[in-house]
C-alpha cells in the first residue's frame, strides 16, 4: 500500500472543470468531420458560407433528431428499428387532425408528439413486459406503424397545413431555419439528460450490466420504458417538422430513415452494445453524413456516391475506434 | 438482525429451497457453505430482493422485507458483493460506487435528477482511501482495472452507505494470496463496527478465520448450523458433500 | 416418386379448378398485375382498370397488388398464380424491365395477350426474352419530359438563361431517367441557353427538398426545376418558398391530388398530369376492342397528358381536368 493509495490528494486537485462522459467522445469522428469541411469548402466555394451551413444543420434536422432518440436508446443496449415509419405516422396524424378533422393548429403539435411518444410507450411495454427483443418489437412496429399512417391516408399524402405550422418547418427567425434551431436546442437538452442525470447515467449503466444494475436496485423496466418513449416522442417531432416542412402529411416518408439514425450514432461513437454513448458524438456523426449529401449535391454528384460515402465512413469510423482501442492495450 | 424464517423456493416444478431458516446478529459473520446447487444464491437472491420468495419471511431488525424491491432493500442497509462483482466496465470508478444511489443536486430549492458529481467523486476518493484499495484514479474506466481493483471498487460501493449488512458471495475466489488476506481484514473489521456479514466461500480456511457460525446448506435444506469453534473442517466437508 | 405424383395430381386439380371457374361464364377475364396501392398513381390506374371491367358486359378483372415498390418477387409470385385462372389478358405495371420475364413469357406461348402498362417494360429486354407485347398504354417518358421542357421554356420567356435543376427518381429507375432525358433534349432544342443539373430525389419529399435548397445555395438565379414526379416537386416547392423564393418554376409530373391543390393554391407552378385513372382505363377498353371486336391495334397506345395549372384549373376549360384523381 505503497505507492497507491492514489485516487486521493494528487487527483482532486487538477482540473476544475470536468467534461461529462469524456472517455466516450470518439474523437476520429471530429477529425473525419473537420476533414470533410475543410475538403468541401476547397471543392466547392459555396459550401463554407453562413447561409450553407445553416441550410446543412436544416438537412440533417430530421435524421439528427432520430439519432439523438437513438442516441438513448443505443447506449441503453436497445435498438429501435420503428423510428422512420413513426416519423411518417406522427406526420400523418399531426395533418390529419387538422386538414381532415378541423382541429387547431396547436393541437396537430401535440398530436404528432403523443403518437410518437405512444407508439414507443407500446414498444417499450412490449419490450419490458413481454419479454420479446427489441429488434422483434421494434420490427414489428415499423410495419404497424407504416400501415396505420397509409391505411389512414388512403396512401395520398395529407397537403395543405394551416400557416403556424407550416412556419416550425418552413420559418427562419434571424435566417436560421426552425427545424435547425429545434435540432440543437434538442441536442442541448439531451446533452444535459444523458450526461448529468441519473436518468441518463442509468441509461448507459442498463446498457453496460443490466443484471448488475437490477441488483443495484435500478428499475431496469421502467426505465426502459422511458427510453423508448423519449426515442418515439423525437419520432414524433423529426416528424411533424418534416411534414412542416414540406407541408404534407406524407405516409411514405422516412423510408430507411431508422438505418440513417443509428448510422449517425455509430458514426458518432456509441457503442452498439450499449454503455458508451454521447450526445456530441452523435451531433457529429449526422453532421458528417449531412455534409456529404449537402457537398455532394453542390457539386451535382449522383446519389450513388452519397450512399457509397456514408457506407465507408461508417465502417471506417468503427474501425479506427477498435483500432485506437487494440494500440491502448 | 437478519432473520430467514422457513424459505421456500421454486422455479416452476423445482423445489430450489425447501424451507430455510437461520438469523444473524450485528456484528457476526455467518458462512454459507455448500456444494454448487445447493441454493446459496437463490437464497442470497431473496435476502436482496432480485427474486421473491415462494413462502417463508425475510426481517431486518424485525421488520419483513420479503417481497421488497432491490433498490429499497439497500436503502435499508443489506449490500452484497456479487461473485460477478456487477459492474459497469465502461463507467468510471465514481459512477460505480454510486451505482443506483447517485447523489442528486437542488436547483433552486427543488429536488431535480441532476447528479452532484463533485459530491460523488469526494466520497468515492475517501472511500478508496479509507479501504486502502490500490486505484489510479476514481476517473478511470472500471473496465481498465485489474480483477483485484474491480473487486476493490464493488466493496467500496458495498460499504459507502453505511450498511447493517454485507452478504460477500466467493470474495477471495479470484483472487492473489496477498489479497486474500486483504479481504479477511476488512470482514474482521466490518464485524468490529457491528456490521454483520454473510460469508458465502468454498475456501474453508478463509471461512474458518472470520467466521462466527457456519451454516451448511443441502439440497434447499439448512443440514448443519453450528459455532465455529465447537466444528472441524471435516465435519465442515461431510455436511457439505453429505457423507455423515 | 410418389411426392412427385402428388404433386402432379393437385396441380391437375388446381387447373381443373381454375377451368372449371372460367367454364361456368363465357366471358373474358383479365389478370391485372400492379404494383403498391399505396402508390396514389397505381391506385388511380386500379381504379380505372376496375370501372372500366365494370361497365363492359362479361369483363371479369381480378387485380393483384404488392406491399411496395420494392416487391419485385412478390409480383413474379402474382404473376404465376394469376396464369393459374387462365386469363385472356395480363395487364402488367411491372415493377422492373426483367422480373416478370420468366413468367410473361410463358403467357405469350399460351397465347395470352400483354398489356404493358406506363412503358414499365423494355421492349427490346421483352422480345429478347420471347414476350409478346401486345401493346403499351400509358405516356412515353421522353414525350412526357418534352411537355414538360416546352411549359418551362414558354414560362420563362424569349431566349431564357441561368440554371435549372432536374430531379430523377432512384437511381437507375428508367422512368424517371425518361422523363429527365426527355426534358433535357427539348430544353436543350429550344432554350440552349439553360444550364441544366440533374441529382437523384429518390422518389422522396423530404430529400428533393434538401436537394432544392442546396442548389439554391450553389445558383441563386435558379430559373427552374423540373421534377420526375409530384411528390419530389412538392418537396422542392416547399423548400424553395421557405427560402423565400417564389419567384422560381416548379413543374412535376403526375396529377396527383396534393400536386392539385398545391397548384390552385399557387405554390407550385404546374404538373405534366398523366391520368393514370385513363390509363388503367384505356388498357381494359381496348383489350375488349382486341377480343371483342378483333380490332388491330398499334402497339404503342398514348394516353393523353395535359400541363395543369392554376390557370387551366380555374378556367376548366381542359376537358382532361375531370380525369384527374
Amino acid at each position: 500500500m505503497t505507492t497507491a493509495n492514489s485516487a486521493s490528494a494528487g487527483a482532486s486537485t487538477k482540473k476544475t472543470v470536468v467534461i461529462r462522459n469524456k472517455g466516450a467522445l470518439r474523437i476520429e469522428s471530429l477529425i473525419v468531420l473537420a476533414l470533410l469541411v475543410v475538403v468541401m469548402s476547397f471543392a466547392s466555394p459555396f459550401f463554407f458560407t453562413l447561409p450553407n451551413i445553416f441550410n446543412v444543420i436544416l438537412a440533417t434536422s430530421t435524421i439528427g433528431i432520430l439519432a439523438l432518440g437513438a442516441t438513448f436508446v443505443i447506449g441503453s443496449a436497445g435498438i429501435d428499428l420503428s423510428v422512420g415509419s413513426l416519423l411518417a405516422f406522427a406526420g400523418v396524424v399531426g395533418a390529419f387532425s387538422v386538414a381532415a378533422l378541423g382541429l387547431p393548429w396547436w393541437v396537430a403539435i401535440f398530436a404528432a408528439l403523443a403518437a410518437g411518444t405512444f407508439a414507443g410507450w407500446i414498444n417499450g411495454l412490449v419490450i419490458t413486459y413481454g419479454h420479446v427483443p427489441a429488434f422483434v418489437v421494434t420490427l414489428g412496429m415499423m410495419g404497424v406503424a407504416r400501415g396505420v399512417a397509409l391505411l389512414i391516408t388512403d396512401g395520398q399524402a395529407i397537403y395543405g397545413l394551416p400557416e403556424p405550422l407550416i412556419w416550425l418547418g418552413q420559418g427562419r427567425p434571424f435566417g436560421i431555419p426552425v427545424p435547425a434551431i429545434v435540432f440543437l436546442v434538442m441536442a442541448v437538452v439531451l446533452h444535459l439528460l444523458l450526461s448529468y442525470t441519473r436518468f441518463g447515467r442509468h441509461t448507459l449503466i442498463i446498457g453496460d450490466n443490466e443484471r448488475g444494475a437490477r441488483a443495484m436496485g435500478v428499475p431496469v423496466r421502467s426505465l426502459r420504458i422511458k427510453i423508448y418513449m423519449l426515442s418515439g416522442l423525437m419520432a414524433g417531432l423529426a416528424g411533424l417538422l418534416t411534414t412542416a416542412r414540406v407541408n404534407a402529411g406524407d405516409p411514405t416518408a422516412g423510408m430507411t430513415f431508422e438505418l440513417s439514425a443509428i448510422t449517425a450514432a455509430i458514426i458518432g461513437g456509441t457503442n452498439l452494445f450499449g454503455g458508451r454513448a454521447t450526445i456530441l458524438g452523435t451531433v457529429i456523426g449526422a453532421l458528417i453524413m449531412g455534409v456529404l449529401q449537402n457537398g455532394l449535391n453542390l457539386l451535382a454528384i449522383p446519389s450513388f456516391w452519397q450512399e457509397i460515402s456514408i457506407g465507408v465512413v461508417l465502417v471506417a469510423a468503427v474501425w479506427l475506434d477498435q483500432f485506437a482501442k487494440r494500440q491502448k492495450e | 438482525m437478519l432473520q430467514i424464517t422457513d424459505v421456500k423456493k421454486n422455479f416452476g416444478p423445482v423445489e430450489v429451497l425447501r424451507g430455510v431458516s437461520f438469523g444473524l446478529d450485528a456484528g457476526e459473520c455467518v458462512a454459507l457453505v455448500g456444494d454448487n446447487g445447493a441454493g446459496k444464491s437463490t437464497l442470497m437472491k431473496i435476502i436482496t430482493g432480485v427474486y421473491t420468495a415462494s413462502s417463508g419471511e425475510v426481517t431486518l431488525a424485525d421488520r419483513s422485507i420479503t417481497g421488497t424491491a432491490p433498490g429499497e432493500i439497500r436503502e435499508l442497509g443489506i449490500e452484497m458483493i456479487y461473485q460477478s462483482l456487477e459492474l459497469a466496465s465502461q463507467q468510471d470508478v465514481t459512477a460505480n460506487i454510486f451505482l443506483g444511489r447517485e447523489p442528486t443536486r437542488k436547483i433552486m430549492g427543488f429536488q431535480t435528477g441532476v447528479i452532484d458529481f463533485k459530491s460523488a467523486r469526494a466520497q468515492a476518493e475517501e472511500m478508496i482511501e479509507q479501504l486502502g484499495a490500490r486505484l489510479p484514479s476514481v476517473d478511470i474506466q472500471v473496465g481498465n482495472l485489474s480483477g483485484g481493483q474491480q473487486q476493490s471498487v464493488a466493496i467500496a460501493r458495498a460499504l459507502t452507505f453505511s450498511p447493517k449488512v454485507v452478504i460477500m458471495d466467493e470474495p477471495t475466489a479470484a483472487l492473489a494470496v496477498r489479497e486474500i488476506q486483504h479481504v479477511l481484514d476488512l470482514i474482521k473489521e466490518l464485524k468490529s463496527r457491528g456490521i454483520a456479514v454473510i460469508l458465502i466461500s468454498h475456501r474453508l480456511t478463509d471461512v474458518f478465520e472470520v467466521a462466527d457460525r457456519i451454516v451448511a446448506l443441502r439440497q434447499g435444506v439448512v443440514i448443519a448450523d453450528e459455532r465455529t469453534e465447537d466444528t472441524t473442517m471435516q465435519d465442515v466437508v461431510a455436511h457439505i458433500v453429505g457423507a455423515h | 416418386m410418389r411426392n412427385f405424383k402428388n404433386t402432379a395430381a393437385l396441380a391437375a386439380l388446381f387447373v381443373a379448378g381454375a377451368t372449371a371457374v372460367s367454364a361456368q361464364d363465357d366471358g373474358l377475364l383479365y389478370g391485372a398485375i400492379l404494383k403498391t396501392p399505396a402508390n396514389p398513381h397505381w391506385n388511380a390506374m386500379t381504379q380505372g382498370i376496375e370501372d372500366a371491367a365494370a361497365s363492359a358486359d362479361g369483363v371479369e378483372v381480378v387485380v393483384s397488388t404488392v406491399a411496395n415498390e420494392g416487391a419485385a418477387e412478390q409480383q413474379l409470385n402474382n404473376c404465376e398464380t394469376m396464369l393459374l385462372r387462365e386469363p385472356d389478358a395480363l395487364i402488367v405495371g411491372a415493377i422492373n424491365s426483367n422480373i416478370l420475364l420468366p413468367c410473361l413469357q410463358r403467357a405469350s406461348e399460351q397465347g395470352i395477350d400483354i398489356v404493358d402498362l406506363d412503358y414499365n417494360l423494355d421492349r427490346e429486354i421483352a422480345e429478347g426474352a420471347g414476350v409478346d407485347v401486345t401493346f403499351t398504354a400509358g405516356n412515353d417518358g421522353h414525350d412526357t419530359g418534352a411537355v414538360g421542357a416546352e411549359f418551362v421554356a414558354e414560362q420563362l420567356g424569349e431566349n431564357p438563361s441561368g440554371p435549372v435543376l432536374v430531379i430523377e427518381g432512384l437511381p437507375g429507375n428508367p422512368v424517371g431517367a425518361s422523363r429527365g432525358e426527355g426534358f433535357r433534349q427539348r430544353l436543350a432544342e429550344i432554350a440552349p441557353d439553360l444550364e441544366v443539373t440533374t441529382l437523384n430525389g429518390d422518389w422522396d419529399r423530404g430529400k428533393s427538398a434538401n436537394i432544392a435548397n442546396d442548389i439554391l445555395q450553389r445558383n441563386p438565379n435558379l430559373q427552374a426545376v423540373f421534377a420526375a414526379n409530384d411528390t419530389m416537386a412538392l418537396g422542392a416547392t416547399e423548400a424553395l418558398l421557405a427560402a423565400g423564393r417564389d419567384d422560381i418554376v416548379v413543374v412535376g409530373v403526375d396529377g396527383s391530388s396534393d400536386a392539385i391543390e398545391s397548384i390552385r393554391s399557387g405554390r407550385m407552378t404546374a404538373t405534366v398530369a398523366q391520368f393514370p385513372y385513363l390509363v388503367g382505363h384505356r388498357a381494359v377498353e381496348l383489350l375488349n376492342q382486341i377480343n371483342m371486336e378483333g380490332a388491330e391495334l398499334d402497339s404503342y397506345q398514348s394516353t393523353g397528358q395535359s400541363v395543369i395549372t392554376q390557370e387551366a384549373l380555374e378556367e376548366g376549360t381542359d376537358e382532361m381536368i375531370q380525369y384527374l384523381r
